[in-house]
This record gives structure tokens, sequence and C-alpha cells, in this order.
């Protein structure tokens, strides 16, 4: 056949190869690993936070592969949707789909499909049908509510999208009781107020990425002094919060001096970005504030997993 | 980014049927392995979960009658 001429029978013109090139690793890539590895980190807190010992840790841990498979899926579901901006975008232009390494349409399908295969998995391993109805929850919101709907729409994107990402510890919760009760939602809370400072550091340090694709991010509708602001707002709100889990059986005294050490550290910080006049510390202190606020969640839950292996809790 | 479309499968528009380059058919290769693993991966998770939840029942079966 002759190839010399392929923009007869490619719709995108000479470039674009007649067969896919892409490779497992390009579907691997389009799950977002590194999200859903913080995703499996903090479900599996919140298994082993749940009271009483894991019933079944074969099933636990299948769960667990459920719920990581799903995060994957929104993802998957994430990229596709917002293709046209991730190409804008320096730190988003090499992802699978804008490098046109996975069509679009089977982006799609990939993440439609995982997501289905992951609710029901996590429905037929774990202990009742509460976690995978929040799985599924889960990937509604972070697809539809924040991809398609929140995040071109309102600078309050990633405060209200920030639910879909603070729900896995609930997921895992309920995955080994059947049930969520305050002491789940506690650390919901903790990632949701975590998520807009956590983010908008970043934001202050890409908001001309975030301005080329007209995505309405805090820093580019209200400004940086705004976003430096509630920053420290929010600082203020989540380092007393992250310690109200010692008021219940899920953590214990360590898990308490961790939380209130780490939170002054994180005020710090964050009135370091608040107060800091000149640019260069400014961004200075917007990346030290994004570098430790990813410690300080981390800590915080390899916290309370240690304590519990301790048996230190409640 | 565009769309592709998979001639090779659906045939040319001119009847002709497309020779994938080497490149591209070690990349199908590899997609095709890695859709074998994910459906063995899936017969031998449903299958565990199968075991995992019989044991269950059996074990709470045995407690209740005791």
């Amino acid at each position: 056949m002759n190839t010399s001429e392929p923009k007869s029978y490619s719709p995108a013109g000479p470039q674009t190869p007649l067969m896919s090139l892409s490779t497992p690793g390009d579907y691997f890539a389009l799950l977002k690993p590194r999200v859903m590895s913080l995703v499996v980190f903090t479900a599996l807190v919140g298994m082993v936070a749940a009271p009483g010992p894991v019933p079944s840790w074969p099933l636990a841990l299948l769960s667990l592969l459920a719920i990581a498979v799903g995060a994957g899926a929104s993802g998957a579901l994430n990229m596709w949707w917002d293709a046209d901006i991730d190409a804008v975008m320096s730190r988003t232009k090499n992802r699978p789909i804008p490098s046109g390494r996975v069509p679009r349409a089977e982006a799609a399908a990939f993440g439609g499909f995982l997501a289905l295969l992951s609710v029901w998995v996590l429905a037929l391993s774990g202990r009742g049908y509460l976690g995978a109805g929040l799985l599924a929850f889960t990937i509604f919101f972070y697809a539809v509510i924040y991809s398609m709907g929140l995040k071109r729409r309102t600078p309050q994107n990633i405060v209200i999208g920030g639910a879909a990402g603070a729900l896995p510890p609930v997921v895992g919760w309920a995955a080994v009781t059947g049930d969520a009760p305050l002491a789940a939602w506690l650390l919901f809370a903790i990632i949701f107020v975590w998520t807009p400072p956590h983010f908008w550091a970043l934001n202050l340090l890409k908001a001309g990425d975030y301005e080329a694709a007209g995505i309405p991010m805090m820093p580019n509708v209200r400004g940086a002094p705004h976003t430096r602001g509630l920053i420290w707002w929010y600082s203020v709100l989540l380092a007393p919060l992250a310690v109200l889990p010692v008021l219940t059986p899920a953590a214990g005294w360590l898990y308490g001096v961790i939380a209130a050490g780490a939170g002054a550290e994180f005020l710090r910080r964050a009135w370091a970005v608040r107060r800091r006049e000149d640019e260069a510390g400014q961004n200075a202190a917007c990346r030290s504030l994004f570098g430790y606020s990813i410690f300080y969640l981390f800590g915080l839950f390899a916290a309370l997993l240690i304590e519990h292996w301790l048996g230190l809790h409640g | 980014m565009a769309e592709q479309h998979d001639y090779a499968r659906e045939g040319l528009p001119t009847g002709e049927v497309y020779e994938p380059t080497p490149e591209e058919q070690r990349a199908r290769s590899k997609r095709n392995v890695a859709v074998a693993l994910g459906v063995v991966g899936f017969c031998v998770l449903v299958f565990a979960i199968t075991v995992l939840r019989l044991a269950q029942s059996i074990e709470a079966g045995r407690l209740a009658g005791q």
C-alpha cells in the first residue's frame, strides 16, 4: 500500500499514525499513579483506623486494589475531559492524550470501564455495599462534578472538588466495617481542609499556566494577595482540626503530639506565604509550603497507622 | 491532539489493508499481552474473592452453630 499520502485517510493529517503506538505504560500513566498511591495510603489508614481488627486482610487488600483502580479510573476520565487544557499547560502537556500517544476516546472508554469494574469488585470484596457506593460517588464527584462542572467555572473548584480526594479514608473505613461514623468523616475533613492551601501554594507558582489554559484558579481570579490570605485562614482551620481525632477511638496521644507539632509548623510556613513581600521570597515560601503540605498529610496518616500497629490508639 | 482511526482493523477506504510498521506491531503486541494479563488477573481476582467470601460464610455458620 502507498503510505506516502496518508492525509487522505487520516482526519488528523500526515503526522497521525494509522495505528496506535500506545503502550501499556501510556495507559498506566492515564491512571495518575502518584495520586493513586496517596489514595491507597489514605484508604489503608481508614481501614486500619476503623474500630476492631480488620476482619479479613486478604479481602481488605482486594478492596484496597479496587479503591486504587477506582482512583485510577477517575484520573483517566479527568485526562479525557481535560485533554484540551492539558495540552496548553507545561505541567501536563506530556500526558498520554495531549502528546498523542493515547486516542482521547480510548481514554474515556478505559476510564469508564475501570470505574464500573472497581465499584463492582469493591461491592464483592467489601463488607456491605456502603464502601462501593462511596467509591462510585467519589468517581462521579471527581469526573463529573469537579472535572466537567467546577474546574472551568469557579475559583472554588478545588475547594469543593477536594471532597473527591478526601473520601478515600471513608471508603476504606466503610469497606471493612460497612459503616462510616463521625471519626471516619474527621479524616475526610482533614484532607478536605488541607486541599486548598496545598493546591493554591502550587497555583501561585504556576499562575501563568492556568491563566493560559483559561482555568479560573484563585490566584488569577482574585489575585495573589487574596489567595495568600485564604491559604493562611485555611491553615488556621486545618491545624486544630487535624488534632481532633484524638477525641475519638481512632487516634491516641502519639498522633495528637505529632498532629499538634506538625500543625504548628504548617502554620509557620503558611504565615510566611502570607507575609513575604518580595516576589522571590513569596515563591520560596509557596514552594516550601507546597512541599511541606505533602509531608504533613503523609505524616498525620502515617502516625495513625503506626499507632494502630503499636496498639497505642484510643 | 488528534483523533486516530484504526484503519488496520477497518480496512482503508481504497479497499487496501494497511500493513503496520514494526514499531506499531511491537506496540500492539505489548497491548495484547497487557490485555491478556488483565483478563487472567481479573479471573484470579473473582476466584479469590469467591473463595474468601465462602470461607467467611462457613466460619460464620460454624460459629453460629456453636
